[in-house]
This record gives C-alpha cells, structure tokens and sequence, in this order.
C-alpha cells in the first residue's frame, strides 16, 4: 500500500479506544495528537513544496531555507513531546544541518529524504496501529 | 493528577508552536497550574508577571529568540521560576542559563528538547525553599586597605584531603572581611579595587598568622600542618616574596592566583623555582581560568595543579567538566604535580574524582572554611573517626585495603 498523507486520517484512530478515556485530560491529549498528525501532513506538503523551490540546493536561497527551519523546528519540537522520537530525531538532525550547526558532512537533502521516509512510516502507522497511538498517549505521573 | 507541591499563581508556556504550546498547557492544567499560553503575539504577558509566577520558555522562537525573552523579564525584574527548553545542544542550553543568572533571573531548570515529561516533572516538584527575607542593610564602603589598617582581616582554615585515604594534608588559609559588629563575611567585595600593594599586604598579613596557627595547632596537641596561601601572580618576585616567607611559622604552599599576569615572567620564573629548591610549595591555582592556563603550568615548576571550582563542581555528571578534569590530573601526572580539586560539593563528584586519580580534594563536601576553633575541632573529630559519614569512610577504607 503507498500511503501518502491524504491516506493518513485522524480518524483512523481507534473511537471506541479514545471513549474509554475517562478525563478530559485524556480527551484532550488525543485531540491534541490526532492535530499533531494533521500537522503533520501540512509540514510535508510545506517541506516538499519548499524542496522543490530549492531545486536540489536548499542553502541557497536564505528566505526558503528560513521558512524550512521554521518548519522542521517546529515538527521536531511536537514529535518530541507526542512521542514520536523517531521523527522527532530526524528533523532535529535535518535543522541542525541546515542551520549548519553540526558541521558540513551532513547532506541536507539525504537528510530531507530521512524526514520523509520518518513521516512516511508514521503514516504507515496511523492506518495499521491506530489503537496503539491512543494508549500511548496516558502520561505517565 | 495535580501533586501536593506548592504551585506559581500562574504559570506561562511562552513556545511558539501552536499544538506544543497546547500540549504543555494540557499537561500542566492537570497537574494544578494556571496556565496563561502564550505565543510569539503575546509576549506582551511577560510584563505582567509576579514574584509567585512561573515561565516556561521555549529558546527558539521563530523570529525572535528566548534571549529576548530573558532581557525583557529582566528588564522587569522578574523574581519568579524560569525553566528554559531548547532543541538545541547543552551548551547552548547551558550559556542561555547562565546568561539568564548574570540577568539576575531565577533559572530553575534547563531541559533538552525532545522535552521529556518526566524531567520538567522533577523540575517541577523539586521543593522550594522559601526566599530569605534580608532586612534592608546600609551597604559600608570599605577598601582592602581600610580593612588591613583596621586589623579587620581574619582568616578561616579549609582543610585539604588526600583524595584515598582522607588524611589531612594541608590547610588553606581562606580571607574574611570582619564587620565592624563582628559578623564575618566574603573578602571578596574589597578585592576588585584593591591595589597590588594592598594585595601583597594582605598575602604577607596570611604568611604571619601562620604563626598564631601553628600555636593553636601544637596547644591542641594536633602538630603543625602544611598551610596554604593564595598570593597574586605580582607577589613573585624576589624582592616581596622571600622576605615575607621569613615570616611564615608553618610550610607554606604558594597558591598563585589567577587574576594578573606576571609582571616580569623571567623574574617570576627564577623566584618560583628559587623558593621551591628553599622548600616552599608551588601551586597553580584556580586552574582552567583567565591567567591559571596550560602555559603557565607548562613553563614554571608548580608543584601542584589546583582545579578551579567551576569544573569540579558537577564533574559526575557533566561530560565537559568531566573531561576537563580528567585532562587537569593528566597534565598533573605528566608534570609530576599534585592534582587538587577545590570545590567538591556532592559524594557523586567526590568519587568521580577519586576514580580519575585526583590526588587530593577540599570543598564543603568535606569542610566548609571553618574559624580556629572549629578547625580544631574538626580536625580532632576527622582523626578520631567520628567523621567523615559513612559512605565516605567505606570509601576510604576501601582505599587503604587496596593501598595496602
């Protein structure tokens, strides 16, 4: 199956496991990650649309290459705190190539193909291990 | 569930991602807080924030950055919690911190993103002492030389371990500033403007009250000990250094400082090595900062290499310190010096440094600077085993086994 981020849907997430729930709390914390796999999906669509306006360069052009940190900053930081370390990981790892902050051996595009694969995987996962993903979200404490 | 801590009257998420702002706001709220999210468009917020108030602050903030955040709350004089969050490395997380400290703001936690939840709990729930109320205090305006004028110049006596066995090596003679209600306080107020004559006048008042050290010492039935003695890098030259060490009732160690360069370093080069062949210690203190560097440990005889505390202090679980101090007892061994390490505060950083081979080790773990009378006191407890706490007298035991 190619999944792509219009395959990917939120609700896809199990109902019957979200109205076991009991608080709001919980409610809250599945609303809040059904939007972090819409944003998601709105990240790639952006990432992609800025690859190909970099045409193969993407530290060429600093305004694009700004508006790409901002989002790669931005999917690093929510992955990290849903839970998603694997995405997380890669986008942090593709910011601090761009920013050029871990030196020059890092290929951002290399680096752009890891993310995509990362979101593509977790896509993956939305549609097969829905269920999963609500149980994951009880925080512990 | 909300836990049984004492919680902000309010508390901001100051991050610039919609749903990780919401995200920490969620958690918060079900942990007791009153959340107030704010956002890059609401930094307004930060101008109206208490002493009982909490901020969470994010470092990157798209356009602007969290360093602004932290001007503007001090700008304010903000007197509440800070936890600062970042994506970027420790040591950069780690300068914002100490950045956001020399602001005067409170800085109680600085998290590595991915955030973990369990470590801004801990932040959270770390119990917090509640704030000293000092009474408003007229600040006195003395100099260096008024307090020497005015025999108001006494000294405290840290002592110096071996880093195995915990035997007493050596004492370090440590200045207090005597007020003139009797209250002893940090000499350090005074040092800044103090002159260099000032300076060696207070190095040469140390090199005397040895004399009235060593009394004490031998009255109490404890025998003399080794004493230690900071002097400015300016001290060693021949015509101040030997005729006050003529002075000295006790084997000195020379503890050269590391504010000023020396003066005249060939001067400095034949003094140094002359005093050590008469039988005095030569010791590069404060090492790792300004002029305490690998030269000058490199091209003058110091018989001992003193770790500045900055490094020592959270050594077991600071990678940098860490290995700063694992160069500082290398560059040592390879000298054939003493490595000592100032400032050891916790058991962890104290183990640490005895693994990595330190030779000897002070800090409050051990002693604070203690008055006459409680350094003989102290020393008598130490050496009849009713100190140290146990972990550490396994520890030495443990030692001496495999010393022996």
């Amino acid at each position: 199956m190619t999944v792509t981020p219009e395959t990917a849907r939120p609700e896809l997430l199990s109902p019957e496991t979200a109205a076991d729930m009991e608080t709001s709390f919980q409610k809250k914390m599945v609303e809040l990650r059904a939007r972090f796999i819409l944003r998601t999906q709105a990240d790639a669509t952006t990432i992609r649309t800025l690859r190909e306006q970099m045409a193969g360069n993407p530290l060429a052009d600093p305004e694009l290459l700004k508006q790409l940190i901002r989002t790669v900053h931005g999917l690093a930081g929510a992955a990290g705190v849903f839970g998603f370390a694997q995405i997380s990981n890669a986008a942090h790892k593709l910011e601090m190539s761009l920013r050029r902050i871990d030196g020059v051996d890092d290929d951002p595009n290399s680096l752009l193909d890891a993310l995509e694969t990362e979101l593509n995987l977790f896509w993956l996962k939305s549609v097969s291990e829905g269920e999963t993903w609500v149980v994951d979200t009880r925080i512990s404490g | 569930m909300a836990k049984a801590t004492t919680l902000p009257e309010k508390t901001l998420v100051v991050e610039d991602h919609e749903l990780v702002r919401s995200f920490l706001a969620s958690w918060l709220t079900e942990r007791g807080h009153n959340v107030r999210p704010c956002g890059q468009e609401d930094l307004d917020q930060l101008d109206h924030l208490g002493r009982h108030d909490l901020v969470i602050l994010d470092l990157c903030l798209g356009d602007s950055d969290g360093l602004e955040v932290l001007q503007r709350l001090a700008s304010h004089k903000f007197a509440g919690d800070i936890v600062l969050i970042s994506a970027f490395s420790d040591s950069v997380i780690e300068t914002a911190r100490n950045i956001g400290m020399d602001f005067g703001l409170k800085i109680v936690g600085a998290l590595r993103k991915p955030l973990m939840l369990e470590q801004l709990d801990a932040v959270l729930d770390t119990p917090k002492r509640p704030r000293p109320h000092y009474p408003h205090k007229p600040v006195e305006v003395i100099t260096l030389a008024m307090a020497l004028a005015s025999r108001r110049i006494a000294f405290h006596y840290q002592p110096i371990l071996d880093a195995r066995t915990l035997d007493i090596l050596s004492i370090e003679m440590l200045a207090r500033l005597v007020s003139p209600s009797g209250l002893v306080g940090s000499v350090y107020p005074v040092l800044p403007g103090a002159s260099t004559e000032d300076l060696h006048n207070l190095a040469r008042c140390a090199i005397s009250a040895t004399d009235d050290l060593r009394k004490v010492l031998i009255a109490s039935g404890l025998g003399p000990l080794p004493v230690s003695i900071n002097v400015p890098s300016s001290f060693v030259r021949r015509c101040h250094l030997f005729s006050a060490l003529e002075e000295a009732a006790l084997p000195v160690t020379l503890e050269i400082t590391e504010q000023d360069p020396f003066e005249d370093f060939n001067e400095a080069r034949l003094t140094a090595t002359s005093a050590i062949l008469k039988g005095v210690r030569l010791s590069l203190d404060d090492f790792g900062v300004a002029n305490s560097n690998v030269d000058r440990f490199m091209r003058m005889p110091f018989n001992e290499l003193k770790v500045d505390r900055s490094f020592v202090s959270g050594c077991a679980d600071d990678p940098f310190r860490a290995a700063v101090c694992r160069s500082a007892a290398e560059l040592a061994r390879l000298r054939g010096a003493v490595s000592v390490a100032e400032g050891v505060e916790t058991e962890a950083d104290f183990d640490y440094l005895r693994s990595i081979g330190f030779d000897r080790v002070q800090g409050y773990f051990f002693s604070r600077p203690l008055p006459t009378a409680a350094l003989v006191s102290w020393i008598s407890s130490h050496r009849g085993l009713a100190w140290p706490p146990a972990a550490v007298a396994r520890g030495a035991a443990a030692a001496r086994e495999i010393a022996l």
